[in-house]
């Protein structure tokens, strides 16, 4: 048994009416009875039918005009049969064309009004679902819509993408939908140094943005405490192999700016090159992707290696992912890298970001982009602008320390060659201030601290490097690749950290003691030289721990230092 | 849309998928037919993938080489990618794949 239709009745003639109600009901279906067009029209719009029976001739208002009426004020649609004595072909068409659906001459057959009305009630299971259809996926449609709004708050904030509003860095980014696979988001170390990260996610919307989830809080975590890059690099790579399958991966660009030395350090891994260009328009650098992308390697393939540059002369660092290259025009060409740095050259340098985006703008003329676009670009000064890590000339001791004090905790480390390989020990011993609550507005200070003497020891007492390797041209470089390679090669050495906290007369004091195995260094060329001399590119950092310290002192020949740092 | 054909052929132990149009996430279906019946054939002991008529790969189709290779591997199976040239070549180099797969 087919469902139950409910039908309207319109009939004139009330032995026709009780004749076709009959049937109809003997059918099973549900019947409503109208006697004129008026009648049908009142029916017809407080109830919606399965289907309507229409005689044509009837006093008041006649089946054509009912049929016209109804179809203007129904939203649905109600199949309507006439129900007609006339038989030409032009009463035919005009009810077709007034909405009516088909024709049963009368007298009525009753075995072809049953067909018929089985022919309609097939066609209303249809019309049916697909209402039912149109209704689920406006739902869907909706709820989907809710949630990419949800998603685009939380990624927006996640990546805090809305206080990327920095010194030096301009970025842009057009996404190919309604989400970016590629993010660009910069923070500051607590030395001051502008750590930045360019990662593009395979493929794009959703579920790219998704691949660069979890490399934003490692992100901004490690560069808080002072991790470099490298170490920044190992633990996304580490992190994105953990969580993503095998397909999906993440190229990325990391830069580490220390602005007032004038260095950067650099990662690139499956992102087009990055150039550095000086305000002639000159390209001093390229560096290209030299390693796969992150979340292909395990941690042990891993090479987490940076690449370093000293820049002499004011340039711009450019940065930018895999879809501002390939961004296709009408005829399908690539904007390509030629391009790129073509009109970067050919533009003034504090021009070159906006006409970079006009170029790109052009070039794809408003055709959607196939991937996400993305562009940083930053502004290396040839002098630093820029403030140093907030400075408090350090508070003189009014007294000697004496050897019995009021030590409030102690912590004392002793690393050997194999540790001093792996680890970064600065941000480590930052790590255990922050556990041992030391106040935030300490941080950065201490941090440069520990960096600076910690360095001394490292550089000039175990790896017997000499800093005026710097001083040459590309003495940078070889510098730091010097102390890779030495300290990849190291056997023996030894690093004692001890860290104390006391309290004498009114003070809190922080004692910082660090001695190594080497055989000391020139200490005194170092602290001599003044902080401004910012023209060498070592020595400042010293002069810059003696003024924020209490008391500096070295002994050993320079293989053992102390420090105390009053915290209040 | 032009998408990829894949062609099949085995010999010697060797197969070779030969690639053709667009390398992209549309591929996704047609591309792991075409290996996975390679992998279950115990006679191959390895796979080329040819790319030489391939002008289009994007980040999604270098995802499929990268599941490619660990299935390869886990069926003790050697990989290498093929003819390579133009954009194929410039986009493999920029993601280091020849750190990771044969290059022939």
């Amino acid at each position: 048994m087919s469902k139950q239709l409910k039908i309207l009745i319109v009939d004139d003639t009330e032995q026709n009416l009780f004749l076709v109600n009959r049937f109809i009901n003997k059918l099973g279906h549900e019947t409503v009875l109208a006697r004129n067009g008026r009648e049908a029209v009142e029916r017809a719009q407080a109830e919606t039918f399965d289907l309507i029976l229409m005689d044509v001739m009837m006093p008041e208002m006649d089946g054509y005009e009912a049929t016209r009426r109804i179809r203007e004020i129904s939203p649905h649609w109600m199949p309507i049969l006439f129900l007609t004595a006339k038989t030409d072909d032009a009463d035919y068409i005009k009810g077709i064309q007034i909405g009516g659906d088909d024709y049963i001459t009368k007298p009525i057959n009753l075995a072809l009004l049953e067909a018929r009305i089985k022919a309609i009630t097939r066609i209303a299971e249809i019309q049916q679902q697909n209402l039912e259809n149109a209704q689920q996926l406006e739902l869907y449609r909706n709820e989907n819509e809710r949630e990419l709004q949800l998603a685009k708050h939380l990624i927006s904030r996640i990546t805090r993408s809305e206080s990327t509003e920095r010194q030096h860095v301009r970025s842009w980014n057009m996404p190919a939908q309604h989400f970016s696979g590629d993010i660009f988001i910069s923070a500051h170390t607590p030395a001051d140094h502008l750590h930045l990260l360019l990662a593009d996610g395979t493929g794009h919307g959703l579920s790219a943005a998704l691949n660069v989830f979890p490399v934003v809080e490692v992100f901004y975590g490690m560069t808080s405490k002072g991790f470099n890059i490298s170490s920044i690099a190992q633990e996304l790579n580490r992190k994105i192999k953990q969580l993503l399958p095998t397909e999906r991966f993440v190229a990325a660009t990391l830069v580490s700016l220390n602005f007032s030395e004038k260095i950067l350090h650099i990662w690139n891994g499956g992102n087009p090159p990055a150039l550095f260009m000086d305000e002639k328009g000159t390209i001093q650098h390229r560096w290209k992707s030299i390693h796969p992308a992150l979340g292909i390697f395990q941690d042990h393939e891993f090479d987490a290696r940076s690449e370093v540059f000293h820049w002499p002369d004011a340039g711009q660092l450019i940065l930018c992912s895999d879809g501002l290259i390939e961004a296709q025009n009408r005829d399908g060409e690539e904007f390509g890298l030629g391009r790129l740095e073509h009109t970067l050259a050919s533009a003034a340098i504090d021009q070159r970001h906006d006409a970079l985006i006009t170029a790109v703008r052009q070039h794809t003329a408003g055709l959607a982009a196939h991937d996400d676009v993305s562009l940083a670009t930053i502004d290396c000064p040839a002098s630093d602008q820029g403030d140093l890590p907030a400075q408090k000339t350090g508070i003189k001791l009014d007294h000697p320390v004496p050897e019995e004090r009021a030590c409030r905790w102690k912590v004392g480390l002793h690393l050997t060659a194999a540790e001093l390989k792996e680890i970064d020990v600065v941000p480590m011993l930052l790590t255990w201030m922050d556990q041992l609550r030391l106040h935030r507005s300490h941080r950065s200070q201490i941090f440069l601290i520990f960096t600076e003497l910690f360095n001394n020891a490292l550089d000039h007492g175990i790896l017997n490097l000499d800093s005026e390797l710097k001083q040459h041209p590309d003495g940078f470089e070889l510098y730091i690749e010097q102390r890779r390679q030495r300290l990849a090669n190291l056997q023996h050495g030894i690093v004692e950290i001890d860290l104390e906290r006391f309290r004498q007369q009114n003070s809190e004091i922080l004692r910082i003691h660090i001695k190594d195995s080497g055989k000391g260094f020139d200490y005194r060329r170092y602290i001599s030289a003044g902080i401004s001399s910012s023209t060498r590119l070592s020595g400042r950092g010293l002069a810059l721990v003696r003024n924020m310290c209490s008391e500096l002192e070295y002994a050993s020949n320079g293989s053992e230092v102390t420090v105390y740092y009053t915290l209040a | 849309m032009s998408s990829i054909q894949i062609k099949n052929t085995q010999e010697n132990g060797k197969a070779i998928i030969y690639l053709a149009g667009r390398f992209d996430f549309n591929s996704h279906r047609q591309f792991r037919e075409a290996y996975e019946q390679a992998l279950k054939e115990p006679a191959i002991k390895s796979i080329e993938i040819d790319l030489g008529s391939v002008d289009y790969l994007d980040s999604s189709a270098l995802g499929m080489l990268l599941l490619l290779r660990e299935k390869a591997a886990n069926a003790s199976k050697s990989l290498a990618l093929a003819n390579c040239r133009g954009i194929v070549q410039q986009v493999i180099e920029v993601a280091n794949f020849n750190k990771l797969f044969t290059i022939r």
